[in-house]
């Protein structure tokens, strides 16, 4: 069976001090094992508002402290029109990524952080862990009950799959890379039930969508110590880790291996599919 | 600069000789000042030209029976004040039994007869490289100082005190970059490479290696007897934080003396400067390393890499 997907899709991006827009319309087309990609040569005609990168990597800048270093910072905002078979959509989106950096530590974090417009990109997770990167202080034992926060723990989420305590959902919303709607259900090994089309250009690969913690708190304000970033991956659920305690911020490194709570979804951010943070109580 | 670039791409895999994906990319990107206008426009004569060089490919590796093979060519057009100039590019990766290497057509008769006679052994016991002074064969060396020194210098990294017999340029073929800029030949223990390159239409163009030269004048050329020789790498990274390099080693054999025995994949993780204080012996000139595809802010390019063979005493 012959699957034919088209885009057409104009993306404004910040990088390394340029501005960049690009337009472009293509194809791809899957026939049994082959799957070709080219361009449609048809014109782009949608509408992009190019200030608000500009805006919003200047407030990203504002909100990193002295002492920190922003390595990179990449901030995009897309308009795309998908089609596929008889479906046609639309999705928005932008996209930041920003790497911060304590140099005399040598400690990076990395953020990746994503909405359908710059203005729904909360800014409260750079200010966290920049004014993190710029308390760390020293290295210390992991505390015997901490919480992850929202954002670091969406980076894990993926990789917890089999964790005692958790229990990982596809979140309903939006149409997969092949036209479907993404529904919810609980998601355990693969194969997973939708396709992911980050591009025309590259073949779909079955993902969870908008993946997310099930709750078992209603509220999270567990007055325990917070790991508010993750530094480095050692294992499968092995990270090194920066733990505010409300004294002090010191590097750890945590081993996941049961989750006592998850708290309520606190955030979308744009690992694989998408995954929802929350916080959980380790 | 203010410059116009210009690019078709014609890209294919295959697997054990059969064509699983096709792929044509096309385009055109406008830089003014700080602002780069890109579309996916097709310029009718880079297409001609990419479709001609792809055609050379695709037999090739149609001629794999028994592995992988990614063929990408590329032709780009450069127009600054600077002028005007076409550049071809060609590459395949043929991964044969898991390991890899990228080569070019003039290149793909010998690198695919040395891949099919160099499978790994299946014993999957760590190595332990640390005590033993390691023998880079085939050009290898050029990958560990692609990293330690070349992606060091792209990061501006604080310059070393590298033996001083050592020589390692950045020395392109193209007469202008992708910037629009006049490219010139770079000697990467002082300085940063001088040309700008960029992936496709759509990125920035950024300071990146081209064609890495690594040589010597009056190296030391001692041969230990009881060595690791290394002949091919998987994959390298140097993290400009930590000045860390690190570098999977998919093809080596450890000797001692008579004995040589094969050793399975492994990992070499060491910091920049215990690369520059290892760096013991160098000897003949140097030869072409079958290839290296090089990811910065993924942007993936081939750089071309040479190196005679070199010895770095016990690392670790």
């Amino acid at each position: 069976m012959t699957e034919r997907y088209r885009k057409w899709g104009r993306v404004v991006r910040l990088e390394r001090d340029s501005l960049i827009s690009a337009d472009e319309a293509g194809e791809a087309i899957e026939d049994g094992e082959l799957f070709t990609a080219r361009p449609l040569g048809e014109n782009v005609d949608l509408q992009l508002p190019v200030g608000d990168v500009e805006a919003f990597a200047s407030e990203v800048r504002a909100c990193v402290p002295e002492s920190v270093e922003l390595e990179r910072l990449i901030v995009s905002a897309g308009v795309a029109d998908h089609e596929f078979g008889s479906v046609r959509w639309r999705e928005r989106t932008a996209r930041a990524h920003v790497a911060l950096v304590n140099r005399s530590r040598r400690l990076r974090v990395t953020l990746d952080l994503g909405a359908e417009s710059c203005a729904g990109i909360a800014l409260r997770d750079v200010r966290v862990v920049g004014e993190g990167l710029a308390r760390v202080s020293t290295h210390a034992a992991a505390p015997p009950l901490m919480v992850i926060a929202p954002y670091a723990a969406s980076a894990m989420l993926p990789m917890l799959v089999n964790v005692e305590g958790i229990t990982l959902i596809q979140s309903a919303g939006g149409r997969d890379g092949k036209g479907a709607r993404i529904e919810e259900r609980v998601i355990s090994d693969a194969p997973f039930p939708n396709w992911f089309r980050p591009s025309y250009r590259v073949r779909p690969v079955r993902l969870p969508f908008h993946l997310r913690a099930d709750a078992t708190a209603a509220a999270a304000d567990w007055p325990v110590p917070r790991v508010i970033a993750i530094t480095g991956v050692r294992g499968h659920c092995d990270f090194d880790v920066l733990c505010d305690d409300g004294e002090r911020v010191f590097e750890t490194v945590i081993a996941i291996d049961r989750v006592r709570a998850v708290g309520p979804p606190a955030g979308w951010y744009p690992h694989g599919a998408g995954v929802f943070g929350s916080e959980l109580l380790l | 600069m203010d410059h116009t670039f210009n690019i078709v791409t014609r890209d294919g895999v295959w697997r054990a000789g059969i064509a699983i994906e096709k792929r044509l990319s096309s385009g055109r990107a406008r830089q003014s000042g700080r602002s780069i206008a890109a579309s996916d426009a097709c310029d009718a004569k880079l297409d001609e030209t990419c479709g001609a060089a792809f055609d050379v490919l695709a037999p090739l590796a149609e001629s794999v029976p028994d592995g992988r093979v990614r063929a990408v060519a590329a032709v780009r057009r450069v127009s600054s004040s600077n002028g005007e100039e076409e550049w071809t590019s060609a590459a395949m990766t043929v991964t044969i039994g898991g390991i890899s290497i990228v080569t070019t057509p003039e290149h793909f008769s010998d690198d695919v007869t040395w891949l099919r006679g160099v499978a790994p052994p299946a014993s999957a016991a760590p190595v332990d490289y640390r005590g033993w002074p390691i023998v880079w064969n085939r050009g290898s060396a050029s990958v560990l100082l692609h990293e330690a020194i070349g992606h060091a210098a792209e990061e501006d990294a604080q310059r070393l005190a590298w033996p001083s017999w050592l020589r390692v340029r950045d020395e392109p073929l193209f007469r202008i970059d992708d910037a629009g800029n006049v490219a010139r030949a770079a000697n990467l223990l002082d300085e940063p490479p001088a040309s700008y390159r960029r992936a496709t239409f759509r990125d920035v163009p950024i300071r990146r290696m081209t064609r890495v030269i690594v040589d010597h004048a009056g190296a030391p050329a001692s041969l230990p007897e009881r060595h690791i020789e290394v002949n091919l790498a998987g994959g390298g990274h140097y993290d400009p934080l930590s000045e860390v390099v690190m570098l999977t080693v998919t093809n080596a054999h450890r000797v001692n003396g008579s004995r040589r025995e094969s050793l399975p994949p492994f990992v070499i993780r060491e910091s920049r400067e215990r690369i520059r204080a290892s760096l013991g012996a160098a000897a003949g000139p140097p030869v072409r390393y079958p290839g290296v595809v090089c990811s910065t802010d993924g942007q993936k390019l081939v750089v071309d890499c040479l190196a005679p063979r070199m010895v770095t005493s016990e690392l670790g």
